[in-house]
């Protein structure tokens, strides 16, 4: 198994009388790309400050690239805030070669790295203007490179494309991809599904303070079983023209499955009438479907 | 290359730099580097403008010299016939004219009159800086030159006299010789020391202009420059932290530097930033303040004590430490950028009770209210000048215990700050009430 760089265990939060982080405990793993999920307000930016000691956890415990969260280690990971906006006055290059030298970068080393990140993010021509003449999405590119500049074993990202348009997803997301080849470690939380099923290998579920899911993302989905089959074949067999199924293109169909209607019945079926079929898929339930029904029943509890 | 630093350092530089080239600290620093280099002109305008309403005479003028009265303690005018000025026996029927206002001003020449030049002059002075030009200069060369000049006729031979026009260089030879004093006299006929008396009679000494602009006005301008400044540290302060609050941005600073660091470093940032503006205003005034006193009449050189300026310079730094480290727990317990900047001037505000007050101050420079304003530690600082240029009487050891208790109060605050710091600053968008300072004191680790 590989080695853990982050595992929190048995986090606690309160606010008051009330518990935003309850008991969470997951742990991410050397070189993958995590993805901690979570409905609004859940959770995920309080256990993700806890996990870098930036707020007091109330109860458990942190291990964080083999320690605890002190900030000899924390200079080692990068970390993009939630809703982080840097000095609107400042100039951006300013701005960045000071936070890319409070993680160890010498002045020139952290200019002429902030350089190379801009261009690579579309913002060079932006480094001597002030902050607040870019625009929400260009301040967020510029962030990620304060949390990337320094080459960190592990990047922790708090909801990082949120205000970005497609073009700067894709390029983000790509960037990621290269820090990960170079061996970092990338834990990242959203609600956005289709991103975590893109990107992670596994994932932590949390709503109200409390985790949900925790593990390898098929897994988790083979975990729910198959939701429906998607056929291709030359017709549809006469005993199955009044189930629950639906058309999509390519001579494909879908059918629901059920107690009565099984992935065997359905193939019992198409054998017997002698359809020649080309494809015959059991479905996985999606991310976002397994994020609606866990979020939904834990609530109605 | 630059190396690496420690986070102090890099705060510090950061901060620095970012103030350094700030819009508002640069135009305020020259802005008032500016009015310093007006003044030049400006000053001795101003002095012309105030001064006496006596009218300084024209060479071959007419000279109202009614107004004047002397007393002769060296015989220099044991021959004086005219009616005016008039002449008193002593110093008291003088005083006694003046008082009947038959004269503006009483001159009593001094017994050593020939070897020092020394007059004394009486009139009414509400201000050191206030002239009386007008009969200084008809008592000089209407009253004085003439029987000095008598004298040295006296003293020359006819057929010299007879000559002069030739042998002007041969007259001053030789009368150097029968008579240097006098000499000296009929190149600098008078230096008067001035005495301003009141309605009641009573006379005291008014001490020179340079003098009282060394002593006096000097404090009062440095608590109005400590003023300017503390202004501008407590709101570049307030703003920085605030700032880095309502952004969040203290989330990425706070993984990389301790709060003792972060506020250490923007401290130390603000502090440089301030004294090298206070630093540019006194190159600026090194060479300003002598071109401007060159253009005022009588006015001396300007000497500052060096006691005065170790007070300046201690006033300028506890109180500039005092106002930001209030500033920082201001900027970090503030829920927003902009209610901070609301809170700024009230913080700035409280230590300047002493200038709004200098009015009264200036006439009670012992009293009461003066010496509690010269104590509390957030009034102190402008307090201490005030008090000084009021000219009250404040010795060396009760100038540096009241310094001690502003730095006292400024590390009271700076421990208060340390403390609450990280949980303030994490708490965007929510004010900060007692109860979460109370908690934030107790829980801090």
């Amino acid at each position: 198994m590989r080695e853990q760089v982050l595992r929190v265990e048995g986090l606690t939060k309160s606010f008051g009388p009330r518990t935003v982080v309850n008991n969470v405990t997951f742990d991410v793993r050397s070189g993958e790309i995590f993805g901690f999920l979570g409905p609004n307000g859940s959770g995920k930016t309080t256990t993700i400050r806890m996990a870098q000691g930036i707020i007091q956890s109330d109860g458990g415990s942190v291990s964080i690239l083999g320690s605890s969260p002190q900030r000899s280690v924390l200079k080692g990971i990068g970390y993009l805030p939630e809703q982080t906006g840097l000095p609107p006055k400042a100039r951006v290059l300013d701005s960045l070669r000071y936070l890319i030298r409070l993680k160890g970068l010498s002045f020139t080393e952290a200019e002429s790295r902030a350089d190379e990140l801009l261009k690579q993010v579309g913002l060079y021509e932006y480094r001597l203007k002030k902050v607040d003449t870019l625009s929400r999405g260009m301040r967020q590119m510029a962030q990620f490179v304060v949390a990337i500049a320094h080459r960190p074993r592990l990047i922790i990202l708090d909801e990082p494309f949120s205000g970005l348009d497609p073009l700067n997803v894709s390029l983000m997301k790509q960037m990621l991809l290269e820090h990960r080849r170079a061996g970092a470690t990338i834990m990242f939380s959203t609600h956005v599904m289709s991103d975590v099923e893109e990107m992670c290998e596994r994932i932590a579920l949390i709503s109200d303070g409390n985790l949900l899911l925790f593990g390898d993302l098929g897994d988790i989905r083979r975990e729910r079983g198959t939701r429906s089959v998607q056929v291709r074949a030359a017709g549809v067999p006469e005993d199955l023209r009044n189930e629950n199924m639906k058309g999509l293109p390519d001579d494909t169909v879908e059918y629901d499955i059920d107690k009565k209607l099984t992935p065997e019945r359905i193939m019992q079926s198409y054998a017997a009438s002698g359809i020649s079929v080309d494809r015959f898929e059991r479905m996985m339930p999606s991310l976002n479907d397994i994020f609606i029904e866990e979020v939904s029943r834990a609530r109605k509890i | 290359m630059r190396g690496k630093s420690s986070a102090i350092g890099i705060i510090f530089s950061e901060e620095a730099r970012r103030h350094f080239r700030s819009g508002g600290y640069i135009l305020f620093t020259v802005g008032i580097a500016v009015l310093m280099v007006a003044a030049v002109w400006i000053v001795p305008l101003i002095t012309d403008a105030i001064a006496s309403d006596a009218p300084v005479p024209e060479p071959g003028g007419e000279v109202d010299l009614g107004r004047i009265g002397f007393v002769d303690n060296s015989g220099i005018l044991a021959e004086w016939e005219g009616q005016v000025p008039v002449r008193y026996g002593t110093l008291e029927e003088g005083i006694e004219a003046y008082q009947r206002g038959e004269i503006k001003t009483l001159y009593v020449v001094a017994a050593d009159y020939l070897e020092t030049g020394k007059v004394e002059q009486y009139a009414e002075y509400n201000m050191p800086w206030d002239s009386n030009r007008g009969d200084e200069e008809a008592f000089r060369w209407y009253v004085l030159y003439p029987q000095l000049q008598a004298r040295q006729n006296s003293q020359l031979s006819p057929d010299l006299l007879a000559q002069r026009d030739q042998v002007e260089e041969q007259i001053a030879v030789e009368l150097s010789r029968l008579n240097p004093d006098l000499l000296a006299r009929l190149t600098d006929p008078a230096v008067f020391n001035n005495y301003s008396v009141a309605n009641d009679g009573n006379v005291s000494a008014v001490i020179p202009v340079a003098q009282a602009i060394g002593e006096l006005v000097v404090p009062m301008v440095f608590a109005l420059l400590l003023m300017f400044s503390i202004i501008a540290g407590v709101g570049n302060m307030v703003t920085s932290v605030s700032e880095e609050k309502e952004t969040r941005l203290v989330e990425l600073v706070i993984t990389s530097a301790s709060p003792f660091s972060i506020m250490t470093g923007k401290l130390l940032a603000l502090g440089a930033v301030g004294l090298a503006q206070a630093a540019v205003w006194v190159v600026i005034a090194v060479f300003t303040v002598p071109a401007m006193f060159d253009q005022i009449p009588d006015a001396g050189a300007l000497t500052i004590p060096a006691g005065l300026a170790v007070t300046i310079l201690a006033c300028f730094i506890t109180g500039y430490f005092l106002s930001t480290t209030i500033a920082i727990l201001v900027g970090a317990i503030s829920p927003s950028t902009r209610e901070a900047s609301r809170t700024a001037p009230t913080i700035s505000m409280i230590g300047f009770v002493p200038l709004w007050l200098a009015g009264l101050l200036i006439n009670q420079p012992d009293g009461l209210i003066t010496r509690l304003l010269s104590y509390i530690p957030f009034t102190a600082p402008t307090g201490i000048l005030v008090r000084i240029g009021s000219g009250g009487d404040f010795t060396g050891a009760e100038i540096a215990a009241a310094l001690a208790g502003v730095v006292l109060t400024g590390l009271l605050f700076l421990w208060i700050s340390g403390r609450v710091f990280r949980a303030a600053m994490l708490m965007q968008g929510q004010s900060f009430t007692p109860a979460n300072l109370w908690a934030a004191l107790r829980n801090a680790g």
